[in-house]
């Protein structure tokens, strides 16, 4: 548990000392805001004049998935950049490393999401929000942002440096994204909870694969010895 | 110190690894070596770049398992049992890889938590390390600011985190100037009392003085095992000559007597007398007998001595199969 922590707080560090996490942030948090405001289609909150955050939800799974191979390529990349990899599997066990990374990781991701509090505020500025959706769709982003964590995670253990950890992420993603069964599409599932439905299917769906993946990433660290 | 009495602290019996290409055939980096370190001892771990060195210490640190063979630390396997020896051990890889955006208080306080110290445990061993790596007046300085020997410092500080018993220590003066690779050898000396230290360098020279043993690992077998000192009594002596020959004339007698002569002769100043290195296997008996026998051929005998070879020339001698293994 301590040295989990430990690798937790060393990620936020670097998250958070690290320039380039503030500008995928901005860019993070903006851009949903666009298809809310500006974007043509019938989910513009002026065009539909009906305050809700539909549009916004809509786009946020294709954000994350760009967004979380960008805030996990730096995990292992620099890891293995540095060389620190190895000092750091004889000082912590396989799972604190693997758990500690990824709650790291959760974090600055929770931080990324909460940069986005301001819209469904601005939203409500406008007219009565059904908060339902909204506390749903936030409850689906966090799910559905632990399993892009924990995919690209694994994917990263095997990948010599960040560009590759990123490139391979973001076609895991795009796959699972895409997948015609709609039980295992990840959007699908999301997009219950977008529409202020949370289901215990889709709720253990979403932490079952993040354990999945947390499982395979355990393992990649294993093949890597 | 008084050192306490002799147990092995690391054991390894058999030990084959190999490493696996998709494509090549797999390379065996260690071919079934077998040795033990005692408890209190400093023992220089020699070889050429690619020998087996880094992989013997990942397997003792626990970083790789053998193929073949056992690895004993501590009495249990640093493989399958990490979590019982991981405080236990500190371990200083090649090219020391630290966090560079970090402080050197976090650092330090990252390491500490990754090895599980926690509160008092982990402050007190911090300020061991801090005191004994002096690193208390840079604790608030950003690890990629600072000089390549004080990150060694960081590196050996974060290594004895925990006060371990076994410390395993990568080329700690890897590219560091003489004057920090003569602190970092006190500050190895001064971390080694009670602990078993397994040391690999490129420096030759302070090994005689530093370790108490000498393990030399060649293509993945360990060519010696054995103390400094036998190692230093079992070389062969060089001879030095001091005449007035010169080095045409000394070279084709000694090639004569299957000798070599050493490259760094030297002529001494106004007195047409030259000063030569003479490698081979000698003794006081055979040097004056063949001063003798060069002084009946009517050369100019200026003296004469015998010097243990440097440990360059005994590391070159091993790495050549010249030795056999102890």
């Amino acid at each position: 548990m301590i040295a989990t922590l430990a690798v937790a707080q060393k990620e936020i560090r670097h998250g958070l000392n690290a320039l380039f996490f503030y500008l995928i942030a901005v860019v993070f948090a903006a851009a949903p805001a666009f298809s809310l405001f500006w974007n043509p289609a019938p989910t513009n909150v002026f065009i539909s004049n009906h305050t809700s955050l539909v549009g916004f939800f809509q786009v946020l799974p294709l954000f994350l998935t760009v967004f979380v191979p960008a805030l996990a390529m730096r995990a292992y990349g620099e890891e293995h950049h540095a060389g620190s990899f190895e000092l750091l599997l004889t000082q912590a066990g396989d799972w604190p490393i693997v758990l500690g990374k990824f709650l790291g990781s959760f974090i600055i991701l929770l931080v990324g999401l909460a940069a986005t509090f301001g819209l469904p505020l601005l939203v409500a500025q406008l007219g009565d929000l059904d908060w339902g959706p909204v506390f749903g769709g936030y409850l689906g982003a966090v799910l559905f942002g632990a399993v892009c964590l924990a995919v690209c995670l694994s994917a990263g253990v095997f990948c010599p440096n960040q560009t590759s950890s990123f490139v391979v992420s973001l076609c895991l993603l795009g796959t699972l994204m895409v997948l015609p069964v709609p039980a295992l599409n990840i959007q699908t599932r999301f997009q219950n909870f977008a529409e202020g439905l949370v289901l215990f299917p889709d709720l253990g769906f979403f932490i079952g694969l993040t354990a999945c993946f947390l499982t395979i990433n355990r393992i990649a660290i294993g093949l890597r010895r | 110190m008084e050192k306490q009495p002799t147990q092995a602290v690391v054991e390894l019996d058999n030990v084959k690894k190999r490493f696996s290409s998709v494509w090549g055939k797999p390379r065996y980096a260690l071919k079934g070596i077998s040795f033990k370190l005692n408890r209190g001892e400093i023992t220089a771990f020699l070889g050429p770049n690619g020998a087996g060195k880094t992989t013997t210490k990942r397997l003792i640190a626990g970083y790789l398992f053998p193929d073949e063979g056992s690895v004993r630390l501590l009495g249990v396997d640093p493989f399958e049992q990490g979590k019982q020896v991981r405080t236990r051990i500190g371990y200083l890889p090649e090219h020391n890889p630290l966090y560079n955006d970090l402080q050197v208080i976090d650092a330090l306080q990252f390491a500490a938590g990754a090895k599980g110290l926690r509160g008092k445990q982990a402050r007190k061993a911090i300020q061991e390390a801090v005191e004994s790596c002096k690193l208390g007046d840079l604790l608030k300085q950003t690890v990629g600011n600072l000089s390549k020997g004080t990150r060694q410092r960081i590196g050996l500080g974060q290594a004895m985190l925990g006060n371990p018993e076994v410390l395993l220590l990568d080329e700690p003066t890897n590219g560091l100037d003489p004057n920090q690779i003569k602190d970092i050898h006190l500050l190895i000396r001064k971390l080694a009392c009670r602990r078993t230290v397994l040391l690999s360098t490129h420096q030759l020279h302070p090994v005689p003085e530093l370790c108490d043993r000498v393990l030399v690992l060649n293509q993945g077998h360990l060519v010696y095992n054995g103390a400094t000192s036998t190692l230093l009594n079992q070389s062969r002596t060089r001879a030095c000559l001091v005449t007035d020959q010169n080095p045409e004339t000394v070279r084709a007698q000694l090639s004569g007597l299957g000798l070599n002569l050493d490259p760094s002769f030297k002529q001494l100043p106004g007195s047409g007398f030259y000063s030569y290195r003479i490698h081979g296997t000698w003794d006081d008996h055979r040097m004056a007998k063949t001063v003798k026998q060069w002084s009946d051929l009517g050369w100019h005998i200026g003296g004469w001595h015998l010097e243990a070879n440097p440990m360059e020339h005994l590391f070159t001698q091993l790495t050549n199969n010249e030795v056999s293994a102890s």
